[in-house]
Parts: structure tokens; C-alpha cells; sequence
């Protein structure tokens, strides 16, 4: 009878311990995918934070622009009117979402192929500079959004996988969304000389 | 005679294809030779000679002194042709896959040219975003680049970016300490895993020896030993104990195979290093750092 008690006793001992570690590397993770959530906003903001700054400085040279102008305002006020937090969040708001941060990187593209005609424009070293921060940024914002996919990859397959899926679901840990390419920003704005 | 001409057509169009193969070759990261792992004082690779043997040497040194002052690790790739990339995505799958900078402080740097494709990439690790922003790497490529890579003065391009580079960089940040703290914390664990059980093992054979057959309790003590047999080839002693609980008194014999070693001596005198004549450069390493797309490319 005591060894039987000893086993059930050990067996609970054992399952504890894994479940606090299964927790715990879940946590891990969760905290991880957010980390990188917050770096890719991060790097969206600064995108945000540069468009002013460049639609001030083209303003200048294209007098008969003033729709490209508007449209790319237009799109930054729109996608920085949505915040996200990606744990709480359903499939629709987080399409919605993508689909208002890739109307700015559209808009943007737009804006610079308009450049292209203006040679003094190009010829402007503020112009220049302020390209070349919205390059970097719009690269930055393709690594963060990997790495964004690549930490949500993993804290999915560990809740979807046995046996962490049992605790996953006891815990209430859910998956994440993926971060879809947008179309057409698979090519950052690149403007040729 | 037509078949010969086939056959000789055929050759001559192998010889071409080889000879454009040679030629034209394209780079990609797997491909490029990563002179910097083979030798540490090294940081250009240069495989089709486009930069002169005199601006290799100076890149080298100018990188070398701003490792050794600031920490920070530098690739500069100078070729011909690349993979299907551009200059972006090559410097920064380069980077990311040889792990450019130090893990902790991601201070990479990978500058690439790359002639055929007119691109050049100036790549920041994050940790030199904050020293090199995007628009002084634009600065760069713009004033002290451009006109010579216009030019195809690729050397004189080259120099001016890596003089500028290094002149935004030097003093920004010292090095770290050589040891880090993940390399002492695998040292303590090799530590404990090789004594832990030796310890142990010790411990046990201590116990088992003091333990009495008679009443199971750890109360023999040793009385007195002596000494049956001690020659060249064996040592064999008898040690009797008593146990202090029951009194019951049992002996143990140990023997201990002497190393037949008598005849070793006299060949000595083998000690010492193997001289310094064969001894190569040093191998360099990088650090496992990232980059999250820092930087500026250029199109000239």
C-alpha cells in the first residue's frame, strides 16, 4: 500500500515538474513573440515619424503633386490610428492592420517614383538622407516582420504539439497570427540615379 | 568530315562555356571565400582582385586597429558579380549566416560592391545603428564614393569609404573583455559534471569501507595493517578492522599491481613545443552577432 502511495506521490511529483517547465518555456515564448511584435511596431513608427519630415521637403519642389502628397498623409494618419496588441486580437483586425501599414509602404512608392521627375529634388541632400532612413527603415521593417513569423512559428508549433498542447489549453495560451508579405513590398522603394 | 565539324564545334563551344564560367563568376555567400576565418588580421575578401594587392593591405589595417580599439567586426566584400541578389539582401544574409559582431552588442559591420550589379551596401549591426545612421551611410556612398565608382576607380572608392567609416566609428565604443560570461558558465558546468561524480564515488567508497557485514551500521574502524607481499610486480597488504557496535572483527585484502615501468627510463628528453617554423596566421572568428537591416545601398 505504501509503495503504491510512494508511486502516485512520485507520479504527481514528476507531472508537477513538468508542467511548470512546460509553462514556464510557454511563457518564454509568448514573452518572446511579443518582444518582437513591439520591435516591428517600433520600426513602423519610425516610419511614421520620418513621413512629415519628407512630405515637408518634396512639398517644396512638387507644386502640381498635391494628391501623391495627401495619399501618403492620408495612409500614415490611417495606419497610425490602429494599435494591436497580438495576443488579444481577431484575424480580421490584424488583416486590417497589414492592410493599413502596406497602404503606407504603397504610397510611399508612389511618392518616390514621383521624385524621380523632379532632378532638383534629387539633387537635395536633406531629400537624400531622409531616402535613405526610409529604406533602412522599410529593410528593418522586412527583418522585424521575420522575425516576428519566426518566433510566432515557434510558440504555435510548441501549443499545437503533444504533450504541451495539453497544457497549452489548460493554461489558455493561443496561437498567434502570422504576418502575411504584402503585396508589392517585397520591393523596397528604391529610386535609381 | 561533317561529323568532325559537329565534334569540333561542339569542343569549341565547351572551351567557350568553360572559359565564360571561369570568367563570370558569380557570388553568393556560400561561395565566398571568408578570408577573416583563416586569418585574423584579414577583412577583405577580394576573390577576383578587382581592389589593388597596396588597398587590400591598408582596408586590412585600417579594420584590424579599429577591431582591436572598439570591438567592432568588419567584412568588406569586393566582387565582380552576384547570385541573383542585390547588394542589400547578400551583405545581410553574409552577416547574419557568419554571425558579424559580438553577440551581446551586435557591432557588425559588411561592406560589399559588387562591380557588374553597380550596388554597393554600407550594413550597421544594431549596435552601430546609433554611431553610423542610414543617412551618413548615404553621406558616405554619395560624397566620398560615387564619383570615383562612376569612374570605375574601385580603390580609391573603396579607401575613402573605409577612412570615413572608421572615422565615425573610432573611439565609439571599447572592447569587450575577452572572456564572456557564457564561455565561464560552460566552464563551471564541464567543472561540476567531471568532479561531481568523482567527488561522489569517493564519498561511497569511504562509507562502504566503514560499513560492518555483521550489524550493517558504519562503526568498523581500522585496527592494524600489515604487509604480505612486496615485490617488483605487486603490492599486497591485509588491513583488519573492528567494529565499534558489535565488536565483530573481520580483515580485507587489498592488492595493488605495481606499473611495469623499470625499463622506461632513459628514453626522456622528447618535451618542448614543436618549434615555430610551421605555425600559420592566426584563425579569426566572428562573434554571432545580427543586423536588422541598418545601413544604406547605393546604386552608381
Amino acid at each position: 500500500m505504501s509503495k503504491k502511495l510512494i508511486a502516485i506521490i512520485g507520479a504527481a511529483v514528476l507531472l508537477v515538474i513538468f508542467g511548470v517547465s512546460t509553462y514556464n518555456s510557454l511563457v518564454d515564448k509568448d514573452e518572446e513573440v511579443k518582444l518582437k511584435w513591439s520591435n516591428l511596431e517600433a520600426q513602423y513608427q519610425r516610419r511614421a515619424d520620418l513621413i512629415p519630415n519628407l512630405v515637408n521637403t518634396v512639398k517644396g519642389y512638387v507644386q502640381h503633386e498635391r494628391e501623391t502628397l495627401e495619399a501618403v498623409m492620408e495612409a500614415r494618419s490611417k495606419a497610425t490610428s490602429i494599435t494591436v496588441d497580438p495576443s488579444n486580437i481577431t484575424p480580421e483586425q490584424f488583416a486590417e492592420y497589414q492592410k493599413a501599414q502596406s497602404g503606407v509602404t504603397s504610397a510611399l512608392g508612389r511618392l518616390l517614383a514621383v521624385a524621380e521627375n523632379y532632378p532638383d529634388l534629387k539633387a537635395n541632400q536633406q531629400f537624400l538622407e531622409l531616402q535613405a532612413q526610409l529604406e533602412g527603415t522599410e529593410n528593418r521593417i522586412e527583418v522585424a516582420r521575420e522575425d516576428y513569423n519566426k518566433a510566432s512559428k515557434s510558440f504555435n508549433s510548441s501549443v499545437r504539439k503533444f504533450p504541451t498542447n495539453l497544457f497549452a489549453s489548460i493554461f489558455g495560451f493561443e496561437m498567434y497570427d502570422y504576418y502575411e508579405a504584402e503585396e508589392g513590398a517585397e520591393i523596397a522603394p528604391q529610386v535609381q540615379f | 568530315m561533317k561529323r568532325m565539324m559537329i565534334l569540333y564545334k561542339a569542343l569549341v563551344f565547351l572551351i567557350i562555356c568553360f572559359v565564360e564560367s571561369v570568367h563570370a563568376k558569380q557570388y553568393d555567400i556560400d561561395n565566398i571565400d571568408m578570408v577573416h576565418l583563416t586569418d585574423e588580421t584579414k577583412y577583405v575578401c577580394n576573390p577576383e582582385n578587382i581592389l589593388s594587392f597596396g588597398t587590400v593591405a591598408e582596408l586590412d589595417s585600417l579594420f584590424y586597429r579599429l577591431e582591436a580599439t572598439t570591438g567592432i567586426e568588419t567584412v568588406v566584400v569586393v566582387v565582380d558579380s552576384l547570385r541573383g541578389e542585390d547588394c542589400y539582401s547578400f551583405s545581410l544574409m553574409l552577416g547574419n549566416k557568419y554571425g558579424v559582431g559580438s553577440e551581446n552588442r551586435n557591432n557588425g559591420l559588411v561592406i560589399a560592391l559588387s562591380t557588374s550589379d553597380r550596388c554597393t551596401q554600407i550594413l550597421t549591426g544594431r549596435g552601430l545603428e546609433g554611431y553610423l545612421p542610414d543617412a551618413i551611410c548615404r553621406r558616405i556612398q554619395v560624397q566620398q564614393m560615387n564619383e570615383h565608382l562612376k569612374n570605375g576607380n574601385y580603390d580609391e572608392a573603396m579607401l575613402r569609404c573605409a577612412k570615413t567609416v572608421v572615422s565615425y566609428l573610432d573611439g565609439s565604443m571599447e572592447p569587450e573583455p575577452v572572456k564572456s560570461g557564457s564561455e565561464s558558465r560552460e566552464f563551471w558546468i564541464m567543472f561540476f559534471l567531471i568532479f561531481t561524480p568523482i567527488i561522489l564515488m569517493s564519498i561511497w567508497t569511504y562509507y562502504k569501507q566503514r560499513r560492518c557485514p555483521n550489524c550493517k551500521k558504519f562503526k568498523l574502524e581500522q585496527k592494524d595493517t600489515l604487509l604480505l607481499v612486496d615485490d617488483e610486480k605487486v603490492r599486497v597488504t591485509e588491513t583488519f578492522f573492528l567494529c565499534k557496535n558489535c565488536q565483530h572483527e573481520l580483515s580485507r585484502k587489498t592488492m595493488v599491481r605495481k606499473r611495469n615501468d623499470y625499463h622506461i627510463g632513459g628514453y626522456g628528453g622528447y618535451g618542448g613545443r614543436p618549434g615555430g617554423f610551421s605555425r600559420g596566421p592566426s584563425r579569426g572568428s566572428f562573434g554571432g552577432g545580427s543586423f536588422g537591416g541598418g545601413g544604406s545601398s547605393w546604386k552608381f
